[in-house]
């Protein structure tokens, strides 16, 4: 999917009409204390690694003698792997992110699922962005924690920000909330398309106040972005990335007090069906530098206290490589959270390689145990409400 | 209908159409309410025309698809080209549609293509597309009962719930739910065991290679009890049946009304379009012609009450600005980056549409579109091409000609292209730029630059 912040030709050509007025719709002026997401509230950051990571290639069980037989080619070497045990370790590409294990940064779930796991790229996503299986849901987990939140106090629509501009399903709820950018100063010359001066009240017609709110949260959030993004100094230097360019205009919202509570980030490239050896460890390593700098700079900036951060993949992949030296779509995979706050260490065990689900990899926990646990551990939320379900929680945080 | 007036004609041929210009409008307006509904069906249902690319395409055998991954990578990319041509020029014949009635008959066929979602993400085979698309267009204006007979028998249908792997002692179930869940009845109006000796009934219904085969070997022949009946049913049968159920032109018809009149209909009225939708055996024409002709049609809670659709938008306002659509790719590409491209619903439940349409993302889309549509910008003639050269801004004269004081002229352009009322202060600050700009011509086309960036122009 393209991002529509990037295209050129759109900016810059004088708007010949009055733009948006700086009245300040009520919802917006209440009072601080009040609104969801603080300057020193607890934030998540989630990173959606798409296309389905090869787990198995990245948590490593590199003392079961199965993974080589299966994977004659794309097995990695016993010694190549960096130990995070007996049984397991991490593909050598994520050296950085072994760092944060080491300082006691990573908590690294295995075995995550969900029962009857759906195979196809999209459908499997769907479920993990609504957090229901059984049925076709539109509505996001994180929409409806922030309908959750928003019905009591209220949210600026920055409460939610996914960093790679494109709005996450995840996010699709009722509260409005949830800004989709790349970048704050052209988003805020975008908004400026966004004309006329909004009337005062209701229409009386529910769709165009819809409407017209929608586009006020846009031009007033960009305001508001672009202050934010402005008012922190990183001293740390980003990789080239596009993750990690995503991740930095986090830290930096962070770290200038926007009121968000969830960041979302992407990094797209994982379906590996086929010359595997070339493409994943780009990848991981693309993923473990970015997230690496990003903590070190969550540090710098004073702010890493309040910030967790989850790296998800829509299922893992199949156990035994296939004829073009990659895999294909599996189930299982793990899941990484990483931050101060969290228990250092394994939860669960690696699933077994014997005993396979049709040549895939059995799910031990199921994902909205992790949810559940960042949502109620971590964010202070309702989550059996969100996640329309009770879930085992699980032993993330310290 | 008494009272038929210029209003009531524009808010048909928004709805019906994807909105009409100023003599449209005015020729509906002087036809009467019966005239003009009679006006959408004038015109034969447009042809769809077979691609140039077909032959070529249908050489290439789906199982090519999974041979060595390089020539499977290559077949892929020409597929998805294909398909790619075949959307540009869908949304490429809408956007050039000559009549009231073409339009209808366009609105029409995207109505059969949101409810029985396909994706193309799954049926890459350009081919099976073109075959679906087809059936549509064939049927469009036609019968409902021919349209259920022809899903179930369409490839592209049967590969995208997965029947061609229905097979006798090994059902898939997937076509036999939605056929009835979305395609015709509601879910609450069969149980789980209709489901499962449906799948029965459809089990080796499959493709080869490129049409409809029934393998003989495949099939269950054995008894079935279908939605209270027993027979040794097949797949016509199980179609049949459907459609003898009441539930179904009651779903059928309460979904035909919200497509087109976004109210929520009342329990009186969709009974007795019901009523009518069987007693005309499941002919669309007379359905249709009942909801334009109904009062609840131009009802407050109908009009200006939709918000339009990526496809609405898109197409509506370059066919509005009387732009000629050239490059069909970067049309489907505005659909896309809204929210709406064509083959690519988000699941077979199609797209949900309403406020579904809009965040803070999809109207920052929305609202450069707007942008690039006024200012005819060279990155925008990729998009339409305007009758003139560089720089074609908006042709004010064509689309309001005459001499107007700026309340004419705003108060013209707020009726052609609004189906809300302008707020005041909104009315005022439009009237005071156009009578600042001392180009007339120019004075008209950021008038309506201007209101396609309004909130309200998303309604319809």
């Amino acid at each position: 999917m393209e991002t529509i912040l990037t295209r050129r030709g759109f900016l810059g050509r004088g708007i010949g009409l009055a733009s948006l007025a700086a009245t300040i719709p009520s919802f917006l002026a209440q009072a601080a204390e009040k609104s969801v997401g603080s300057a020193e509230g607890p934030v998540l950051v989630v990173i959606q690694l798409s296309g389905g990571n090869d787990g198995l290639n990245t948590v490593i069980p590199y003392a079961d003698d199965a993974y080589y037989r299966a994977r004659p080619t794309l097995a990695v070497a016993a010694k190549e792997v960096l130990r995070v045990d007996d049984h397991i370790g991490l593909h050598p590409a994520l050296k950085p992110l072994m760092q944060q294990y080491e300082q006691g940064r990573l908590s690294i779930v295995q075995g995550v699922g969900y029962p009857n796991p759906d195979r196809s790229h999209f459908r499997s996503m769907e479920i993990w962005h609504s957090a229901v299986a059984a049925e076709f849901e539109t509505s996001g987990w994180i929409g409806r924690l922030f309908d959750a939140q928003c019905a009591a106090r209220s949210c600026e629509p920055t409460a939610g920000v996914c960093v790679d501009g494109q709005l996450s399903p995840a996010f699709t709820g009722n509260s409005g909330v949830g800004i989709a950018l790349r970048d704050p100063e052209q988003f805020y010359r975008m908004t400026r398309l966004i004309s006329e001066k909004p009337a005062q009240g209701t229409s009386g017609n529910g769709n165009l106040d819809f409407l017209r709110r929608t586009g006020m949260h846009a031009a007033v959030s960009a305001g508001e972005l672009r202050q934010r993004a402005r008012a922190a100094k990183s001293q740390i230097s980003y990789p080239d990335s596009a993750l990690a360019q995503q991740l930095r205009l986090t830290a930096k919202l962070i770290a200038g007090d926007l009121k968000c509570q969830v960041y979302y980030a992407t990094l797209g490239g994982f379906d590996t069906h086929a010359g595997q050896e070339r493409t994943h460890p780009q990848l991981l390593a693309e993923y473990a530098e970015a997230v690496g700098t990003f903590q070190r700079d969550l540090e710098q900036l004073g702010v890493a206290d309040r910030v967790m951060t989850m790296t998800f993949s829509e299922f893992g992949r199949r156990v035994r490589e296939n004829g073009s030296r990659g895999t294909d779509h599996g189930k299982a995979a793990p899941m990484f959270v990483m931050g101060r706050a969290v228990r250092p260490g394994l939860i669960s065990k690696h699933p077994s390689l014997q005993q396979l689900d049709q040549g895939d990899l059995r799910f031990e926990i199921d994902f909205r145990s992790v949810y559940a646990t960042m949502l109620a551990g971590w964010l202070g939320a309702d989550a059996t409400t969100v996640l329309r379900a009770d879930y085992p929680r699980l032993g993330l945080l310290a | 209908m008494k009272d038929w007036d210029w209003d009531k004609a524009r808010h048909l041929l928004a709805r019906a159409g994807f909105g009409g210009n100023s003599a449209e409008i005015a020729a509906f307006a002087k036809l009467g309410a019966e005239g003009a509904v009679s006006a959408l069906f004038a015109d034969p249902v447009p042809a769809l025309s077979k691609p140039d690319w077909l032959a070529e395409a249908m050489q290439m055998r789906p199982r090519d698809m999974r041979g060595d991954p390089e020539k499977r990578k290559e077949l892929q990319h020409r597929s998805r080209e294909y398909v790619s041509r075949l959307k540009a020029a869908w949304l490429t014949d809408m956007v050039e549609s000559r009549s009231p009635s073409q339009m209808f008959s366009y609105r029409m066929i995207w109505f059969w293509h949101g409810h029985f979602a396909t994706s193309s993400r799954k049926v890459k085979a350009a081919p099976f597309i073109y075959q679906q698309l087809a059936l549509f267009y064939r049927n469009g204006r036609g019968n409902y009962a021919d349209l259920l007979h022809g899903i179930v028998r369409d490839p592209a249908m049967l590969r995208y719930l997965d029947n061609v792997q229905n097979r006798r002692g090994a059902p898939n179930e997937n076509l036999a739910r939605e056929l009835m869940e979305l395609f015709s009845l509601g879910s609450g109006a069969y149980s789980e065991e209709d489901i499962r000796q449906g799948a029965r009934a459809l089990t080796g219904w499959g493709v080869k290679p490129w049409s409809f085969r029934l393998a003989p070997f495949m099939h269950d022949p054995g008894r079935k009890t279908i939605l209270g009946q027993s027979g040794h049913f097949d797949g016509d049968d199980f179609v049949d049946l459907i459609l003898k159920q009441p539930a179904c032109a009651t779903f059928m018809v309460t979904k035909l009304w919200r497509y087109f009149a976004e109210s929520e209909p009342s329990a009186k009225l969709v009974g007795s379009l019901a009523e009518s939708f069987r007693a005309h055996r499941y002919q669309l024409e007379p359905l249709l012609r009942e909801i334009f002709l109904h009062p609840a049609f131009y009802g407050a809670a109908a009009v200006g009450q939709q918000i339009k659709s990526p496809v609405q938008l898109v197409v509506g306002t370059a066919r509005l600005l009387g732009m000629e659509a050239k490059d069909g790719v970067a049309l489907v590409r505005a659909t896309r980056l809204m929210g709406q491209e064509p083959y690519l619903p988000p699941n077979v439940k199609g797209w949900p549409g309403g406020r579904q349409w809009i965040n803070t993302s999809t109207l920052l889309v929305r609202a450069s579109f707007a942008e690039m549509i006024a200012r005819g910008q060279r990155s925008m003639r990729s998009m339409v091409r305007g009758a003139r050269s560089d720089g074609d801004e908006i042709d004010g004269d064509a689309i309001l000609p005459g001499e107007l004081s700026a309340e004419e002229a705003v108060h013209g352009a707020a009726r052609l292209l609004l189906a809300v009322p302008l707020a005041q202060p909104t009315r005022r600050m439009l009237c005071q730029q156009y009578a600042a700009n001392r180009n007339a011509a120019k004075a008209k086309s950021e008038l309506i630059g201007a209101l396609l960036r309004l909130p309200e122009f998303q309604l319809c």
